[in-house]
């Protein structure tokens, strides 16, 4: 089976009000046996498109999180653009390229994705209400497995233990943010160690 | 519409290998995960997914030694 139906390409923001999602995420799509990927686990060196570019061509699924569309606090005020582009590029890898590609739109607010983007128009939008067990649920409706389908309380228990050891997983890298490389690699690990089956 | 997945769950090792990590981290992860939860009296979802059918001595009406 090829690597790349076993991964998916997580294009979410990188912020610190943003972290109990981040590991919802990382929970929840590896209780469904997938590999999450993002652009933050590779290291430098290349160009940043090029290398999120690979990383949607290495992945069959892509989940883009809209919820932080708007405007960051930090003066000059500018909206955050690189999730729907990235999202952008994995329509046109699918529509151009590459037609297994799954991509899936997640936002926190009813109705907002649409209105900001409405070109997606027509599009499911899964709506998580800015929490985990929201991410849970949505990605509930957007993966179906015949065997070990897992359950949101399976995902809440893994969400619980990536939490918990978070800060030894930060420890041991030295990092001071979860949005490391490899603080992001570890934390995919440890949720595969979690759901062994 | 939901996507079936059909593909088994990967090792670790197939996990370290698409993250590009050596498969060495991937155990030292696992060995973290052991040390810290295996066990716990609230170990269920390692204990299910790992096939354990048993169960913990509490949950079969023993007592934990």
């Amino acid at each position: 089976m090829p690597r790349a139906r076993k991964s998916l390409f997580l294009n979410i923001p990188y912020d610190s009000s943003f972290s109990k999602l981040y590991l919802a995420y990382i929970a929840g799509v590896s209780s469904f046996g997938l590999t999450p990927r993002a652009t933050l686990e590779i290291p430098g060196g290349e160009r940043r498109l090029d290398r999120i570019l690979t990383l949607i061509r290495s992945c069959a699924y892509s989940l883009h999180d809209l919820s932080r569309v708007e405007l960051n606090r930090r003066p000059p005020r500018t909206p955050r653009f690189n999730m729907p582009f990235e999202l952008g590029l994995a329509v046109s890898w699918q529509k151009l390229k590459r037609p297994n590609h799954t991509w899936f739109v997640f936002e926190a607010m009813p109705r907002r994705a649409e209105k900001s983007l409405s070109d997606i128009s027509g599009t499911d939008v899964y709506i998580h209400n800015g929490n985990a067990r929201g991410v849970f649920t949505q990605l509930c409706n957007a993966f179906v497995r015949l065997k070990s389908q897992p359950t949101i309380q399976d995902m809440e228990e893994i969400y619980g233990r990536l939490a918990d050891l978070l800060p030894e997983l930060q420890a041991r890298a030295g990092a001071s943010s979860p949005f490391e490389a490899r603080v992001f690699q570890d934390l995919v690990l440890t949720a595969r160690a979690l759901t062994q089956r | 519409m939901a996507v079936l997945i059909e593909t088994p769950f990967p090792s670790m090792r197939q996990v370290a290998k698409t993250l590009g990590v050596p498969a060495e981290r991937a155990k030292e992860i696992e060995r973290l995960v052991e040390k810290r939860y295996k066990s716990g009296p609230e170990d269920r979802v390692l204990n299910r997914r790992s096939g354990n059918k048993r169960g913990s001595a509490r949950s079969r009406g023993g007592r934990r030694s």
